[in-house]
C-alpha cells in the first residue's frame, strides 16, 4: 500500500509535470499562432484579408465524356462535375499547390495536374489517382507550368513551363521529365496534332525590342516531336496574350486567340479596335503560316480578352470564351475555314464575325475556361461574387443552365480590385481591360503612346509595387497610382474612356497594394545563388558598380528621375523615374523605350552606371545575375 | 494528508525529478506540415542559442526557401515580435502577440504594414491542448489546432480542423532535421552514390553521383541530436564528382569526440555514419 502511494505520487508528479512541460513549450515555441501564420500566409487557412477563392481556371471533360474535371486554381483543388446528373460530385481531390490545368488519361483512372503559384513557383506535375483522390508522384518540371497535354497514345506528357520558357516533355510509364525544349517568352497554351506528331505551343509575350515596329509579336512554336526540332512563326506585329490555343479535329489547323495591340499609333480611340482588337488567328499546320486572323470583336463592341478555345468533337462548331466581356462567341467551323482561306486579311474585318458569330452573354464572371461535351459548352467564372458556375449552352438551342460548384463567397475588396482589372466591361464598349496591356499585372512588352503623351511612345510598365514607388510613369507625371489624380483613375478616364468611379478604383488601389512579387526563377531553391551573392556585394558597393545609389533595397528604385544615358530623339529631357527592379527578370526589353532585351547592356551605358565597365565580365555576370534575382 | 506529511520529501523529490526529465524533453526541431490528402505543403525548422529558440525557417516541401523569422522574446519567453525576412534579407512580414491573461492576439502585416489576415487573430490557452482561433473583428472562427505528444511532453502531431471538427491540415514534429518524408513523394534529386571518405588529419572526401545538381550539406551531430557544426554547405553540379573540405576549416575547432555525419542533397539526408574525431590524428568515419 505504501508503495502503492509513492507510485501514485509519482504517476501524478509525472502528470503534472507533462502538462506544465509539454505545453509551456508549446506556447514558447510552437504558439498556434506559428501554425496559423505560416498556413495563413500560404493561403491555406482563409482570412478575412486573403480569403481563399475557387478561380475556376481549367475545366478538362474525361475522355469518355461522363465528367468534367473543374480545376480551382487559388483553393488548390480539383472538384468532380459528373455531366449525366448534372452535379457537383463531393470528393474533391486535394493539391499540395495552385492548379493551373489538368490532363486525363485515356482509361480517365489517372489525372496529371500541374501545379504552380506566384509564392511557390517550382512547378510540379502532381500525378492523380482518380479513384482514391490522392497525388501519387510529383514530378518536377519548370517554373510555374500549366497547359498539360498527353499525346494521343496517352505515352507522353507535355507541359508549358510560363517562366522557364520551356516545356516538358514527360515520359508517363516512368513518371519522370526526359526533355526540356527551348520555346519562346513564355510559353502559355498547348496543344497537340491528333497525329501525335507535332505539338503547338502559344506565348504569352513577344520576345522582341518594343521599338521594333516591323514584326514585334507573340510567337507560335511547332516542336516535331520525333526530332525534338523547333520552328517559329510571328502572329501579326502588335500580337500579344496568346491564352488559348487548340488543333483543330483533322489535325490541318491550329487557333490561337490573341490580342493585337495597335501600338504604332496613338492610344486615343479605343472604336473599332484602333488600340486593342481581340482576335482568333488561325494557323496552317501543313505550311506552317498563318491563314488568316479573324477580329472577333463586333464593329461597334468589343470582346474583351479572348481566352480558352475550344473545337466541338464533332468539328462543326468552334467556341471561344471572352474573359473580358463575359461572354462566348460561337462559330461554325467549316465556314469559319473556308472564310479564313479566301486570302482576304479579316484582321480588322467585323464581316465574318457579324456574319457567322453567335455571340452568347454568360452569367459567370471571367469566363476563362472551356470545355465542350456531346452538344454543349461548360465555362466557368474565374471571379464569380455570388456562386460559381457552370453554364451549359446547347450549340443549337441556346438554352442555359447553371450549376454552382460550392458556398457562395464574398468577394473582399482586393479580389473586387482584380476582377475589375481584368473586366471588359469597365471599358468603352469593352474593347479592353487594364489587363489588355498589363497582363497578369505585369508588362506586355510593347511601346505606347498615351493619350496623355501623344507623341512620345513609353514601354508599358509592370504594377507590382507600383503603388509604394511614386510617381508613377517613366515620366514620373502622376504623383501616385490612387488618389484623384493619380494612375489609376486618369488610367479609367484616358485609356478605358469611362468616368472612375470609386466603387471601381477603391477595390483597384486595394489590389495594387496588395500585389506582390513572384520568386525569381533565377534563384536556387528560393535563396541567391553564390554568383548572385558575389554580385549583391557589387550591387551595394561604391566603389564598385554602386547600384544601390538609385536603385535601394528593398524596392530598388529611388524614386526619383535621372539621365540613365538611353538615347531617345522625341525627349530632349532625357530624364525618366527610377525603375524599381523587383521582378525585372521578367519584365524587359528595358529601358522607358524597351530598347535593351538584356540587362547586361543597360548596365553597361556609361551614362547609366559608368562604374560598371570596370567591371571584370565574371563580376558584370555575377551583378547581372543579382538583379535577375530580384 | 498523514501520507504526504510522511512522505513529503519523497514526493517532491519524485516531482522534481519528473519535471527535470520533462524539461529534459527534446526541442522540435522541425514540423512537416500536410493537408488532408498527406499532400507534404512545407516545413518549418527551429533554430536554437542556448536552448532558446531564436528564429524558425520556412521551407516548401520541395525545400526552396521562403522566409527566415527572427523571433523577439517577452520578459515571460512567449514571442512578442517576429519579423520575417526574404531571399535578400529584406523584411516581408512582421507578427506581433499580445498576451492578456491566459489568451493571446496575433497580427500579421507585410513590410508595407498592409494586414495580412484581417485584424487580430485570438487563441486562449485554457483549452489546451486544444485551441480555439478566432478573429477578433467578427469572432468567426480562424481554425481550432490540437496538440499532442508522445507521452514524455515532447511534442508529437499538431492538428487542424474546420469548425465542423473535419480535419483540414495536420504537422508532425520532429527532431531529425530530416524530417517526415512522404514515402510517395518524389522530388527531382536522386541522389545515386554518396560515400564519404577520409583523406588526411581532419580532412574528408565526400564523392558524390547525383542525377540533377543539388543543396549538399554535411554536417556534425552529436549524439544527443544537437548539431555540432555545418562542415559544407555548396551546390553541386549533377554527374560524378568529389568535394574535400576540412573538418575544422572555416576557424572551427571541432571537440575530439564520436560524432554522427550526416550528408543531405537537398533536404533528404543521403549520408549519416559514425565519425570519430581527434584534431590533429587521422580519425575518419565509421
Amino acid at each position: 500500500m505504501k508503495n502503492f502511494k509513492i507510485v501514485v505520487t509519482i504517476l501524478l508528479g509525472m502528470t503534472i509535470s507533462a502538462v506544465a512541460g509539454g505545453f509551456d513549450l508549446i506556447e514558447s515555441i510552437v504558439p498556434p499562432g506559428v501554425v496559423f501564420e505560416a498556413l495563413a500566409l500560404n493561403k491555406d487557412l482563409p482570412t478575412p484579408a486573403k480569403p481563399k477563392f475557387r478561380s475556376p481556371a481549367e475545366l478538362t471533360p474525361a475522355p469518355d465524356g461522363s465528367r468534367i474535371y473543374i480545376c480551382e486554381q487559388t483553393a488548390k483543388r480539383i472538384t468532380i462535375f459528373d455531366v449525366a446528373s448534372s452535379k457537383m460530385l463531393t470528393n474533391q481531390i486535394l493539391l499540395p499547390n495552385e492548379v493551373t490545368g489538368c490532363a486525363v488519361s485515356k482509361d480517365g483512372n489517372t489525372l496529371y495536374a500541374t501545379c504552380g503559384s506566384e509564392s511557390w513557383p517550382a512547378g510540379y506535375v502532381c500525378v492523380v489517382n482518380v479513384v482514391s483522390g490522392k497525388v501519387t508522384k510529383r514530378i518536377s518540371v519548370g517554373n510555374y507550368p500549366r497547359s498539360p497535354v498527353l499525346s494521343p497514345d496517352g505515352t507522353k506528357l507535355f507541359v508549358c513551363n510560363q517562366f522557364s520558357n520551356s516545356v516538358s516533355v514527360i515520359d508517363v510509364g516512368t513518371e519522370q521529365q526526359v526533355n526540356a525544349i527551348r520555346v519562346k517568352r513564355e510559353p502559355y497554351a498547348l496543344d497537340i496534332t491528333p497525329d501525335g506528331k507535332t505539338l503547338v505551343v502559344g506565348h504569352l509575350l513577344p520576345d522582341g525590342l518594343s521599338t521594333d515596329t516591323v514584326s514585334n509579336a507573340s510567337s507560335i512554336v511547332f516542336i516535331d516531336i520525333a526530332k525534338m526540332a523547333v520552328d517559329t512563326i510571328r502572329l501579326q506585329l502588335g500580337s500579344k496574350s496568346i491564352f488559348g490555343l487548340t488543333v483543330s479535329r483533322d489535325g490541318k489547323y491550329a487557333f490561337a486567340t490573341h490580342l493585337i495591340g495597335r501600338f504604332t499609333l496613338p492610344a486615343i480611340n479605343l472604336n473599332h479596335g484602333w488600340v486593342q482588337s481581340n482576335n482568333l488567328a488561325i494557323i496552317d499546320l501543313n505550311s506552317k503560316k498563318i491563314l488568316n486572323d479573324i477580329e472577333l470583336d463586333d464593329a461597334t463592341t468589343g470582346k474583351a480578352n479572348p481566352w480558352s478555345v475550344k473545337c466541338s468533337p464533332d468539328s462543326k462548331f468552334l467556341v471561344v470564351a471572352h474573359a473580358g466581356s463575359n461572354n462566348l462567341s460561337i462559330f461554325p467551323y467549316d465556314s469559319l475555314v473556308a472564310n479564313a482561306s479566301r486570302g482576304i486579311d479579316l484582321s480588322h474585318d467585323f464581316t465574318v464575325t457579324q456574319r457567322l458569330c453567335k455571340k452568347v452573354q454568360v452569367t459567370t464572371k471571367g469566363p476563362r475556361s472551356l470545355a465542350i461535351v456531346g452538344n454543349n459548352v461548360y465555362t466557368a467564372g474565374y471571379f464569380d461574387d455570388s456562386a460559381a458556375t457552370i453554364e451549359e449552352f446547347g450549340m443549337s438551342n441556346a438554352s442555359k443552365n447553371t450549376y454552382t460548384i460550392g458556398e457562395p463567397q464574398l468577394q473582399n475588396s482586393e479580389r473586387c480590385g482584380e476582377s475589375n482589372f481584368y473586366d471588359g466591361r469597365l471599358c468603352f464598349a469593352y474593347w479592353q481591360s487594364c489587363s489588355s496591356c498589363h497582363p497578369q499585372a505585369r508588362t506586355d512588352g510593347l511601346n505606347w503612346m498615351l493619350s496623355s503623351e501623344v507623341t512620345r511612345q513609353r514601354n508599358t510598365k509592370s504594377m507590382v509595387h507600383s503603388w509604394w514607388t511614386p510617381p508613377t510613369g517613366w515620366s514620373g507625371k502622376r504623383p501616385h497610382a490612387g488618389g484623384i489624380d493619380g494612375s489609376i483613375r486618369m488610367s479609367i478616364q484616358n485609356n478605358l474612356l469611362m468616368q472612375p468611379t470609386e466603387d471601381v478604383a477603391l477595390p483597384l488601389d486595394t489590389f495594387l497594394m496588395a500585389l506582390k512579387p513572384m520568386a525569381s526563377p533565377f534563384l536556387e531553391k528560393g535563396q541567391l545563388s553564390q554568383s548572385a551573392k558575389r554580385g549583391k556585394i557589387l550591387f551595394n558597393d561604391g566603389e564598385k558598380a554602386g547600384c544601390a545609389v538609385c536603385h535601394p533595397a528593398p524596392l530598388f528604385t529611388d524614386n526619383m528621375s535621372h539621365n540613365a544615358g538611353v538615347p531617345d530623339p522625341d525627349d530632349a529631357s532625357q530624364n525618366f523615374n527610377t525603375p524599381g527592379l523587383t521582378e525585372c527578370w521578367r519584365t524587359g526589353p528595358y529601358g522607358h523605350l524597351g530598347s535593351y532585351n538584356t540587362i547586361n547592356e543597360i548596365i553597361k551605358l556609361r551614362a547609366h552606371a559608368s562604374k560598371a565597365s570596370n567591371l571584370s565580365t565574371q563580376e558584370l555576370n555575377d551583378l547581372v545575375n543579382y538583379v535577375l534575382s530580384l | 494528508m498523514q501520507y504526504l506529511k510522511k512522505n513529503y520529501r519523497r514526493a517532491v523529490v519524485s516531482v522534481l525529478l519528473c519535471t527535470v526529465a520533462t524539461s529534459a524533453a527534446v526541442l522540435p526541431k522541425r514540423l512537416d506540415l500536410f493537408d488532408a490528402s498527406e499532400n507534404k505543403l512545407m516545413y518549418i525548422t527551429f533554430e536554437y542559442e542556448s536552448g532558446r529558440n531564436v528564429s524558425r525557417t520556412i521551407y516548401m516541401a520541395d525545400s526552396t526557401f521562403v522566409r527566415k523569422v527572427m523571433i523577439t522574446r517577452n520578459a515571460d519567453g512567449a514571442p512578442a515580435k517576429e519579423v520575417s525576412f526574404n531571399f535578400n534579407d529584406d523584411t516581408s512580414y512582421v507578427t506581433s502577440y499580445q498576451y492578456s491573461g491566459t489568451a493571446a492576439q496575433v497580427k500579421i502585416t507585410d513590410q508595407f504594414k498592409m494586414d495580412q489576415i484581417g485584424g487580430t487573430v485570438n487563441y486562449s490557452s485554457s483549452g489546451k491542448p486544444d485551441y480555439e482561433l478566432t478573429f477578433q473583428k467578427t469572432g468567426a472562427q480562424a481554425a481550432r489546432i490540437k496538440y499532442e505528444n508522445n507521452g514524455d511532453g515532447n511534442l508529437n502531431k499538431v492538428s487542424i480542423f474546420d469548425k465542423g471538427g473535419k480535419l483540414q491540415y495536420y504537422g508532425l514534429f520532429t527532431n531529425d532535421e530530416v524530417g517526415v518524408m512522404q514515402k510517395d513523394q518524389n522530388t527531382r534529386q536522386k541522389c545515386i552514390q554518396a560515400i564519404v571518405k577520409t583523406r588526411g588529419p581532419e580532412q574528408l572526401e565526400l564523392q558524390l553521383s547525383l542525377e540533377a545538381a543539388g543543396e549538399v550539406r554535411c554536417e556534425l551531430i552529436t549524439l544527443s541530436g544537437r548539431s555540432a557544426a555545418v562542415l559544407f554547405v555548396a551546390r553541386a553540379d549533377a554527374g560524378q564528382q568529389r568535394l574535400q573540405f576540412h573538418v575544422n576549416g572555416n576557424g572551427r575547432q571541432i571537440a575530439n569526440g564520436v560524432y554522427l555525419l550526416t550528408v543531405s542533397i537537398d533536404g533528404k539526408m543521403v549520408v549519416r555514419q559514425r565519425y570519430l574525431h581527434q584534431n590533429g590524428l587521422i580519425g575518419g568515419v565509421k
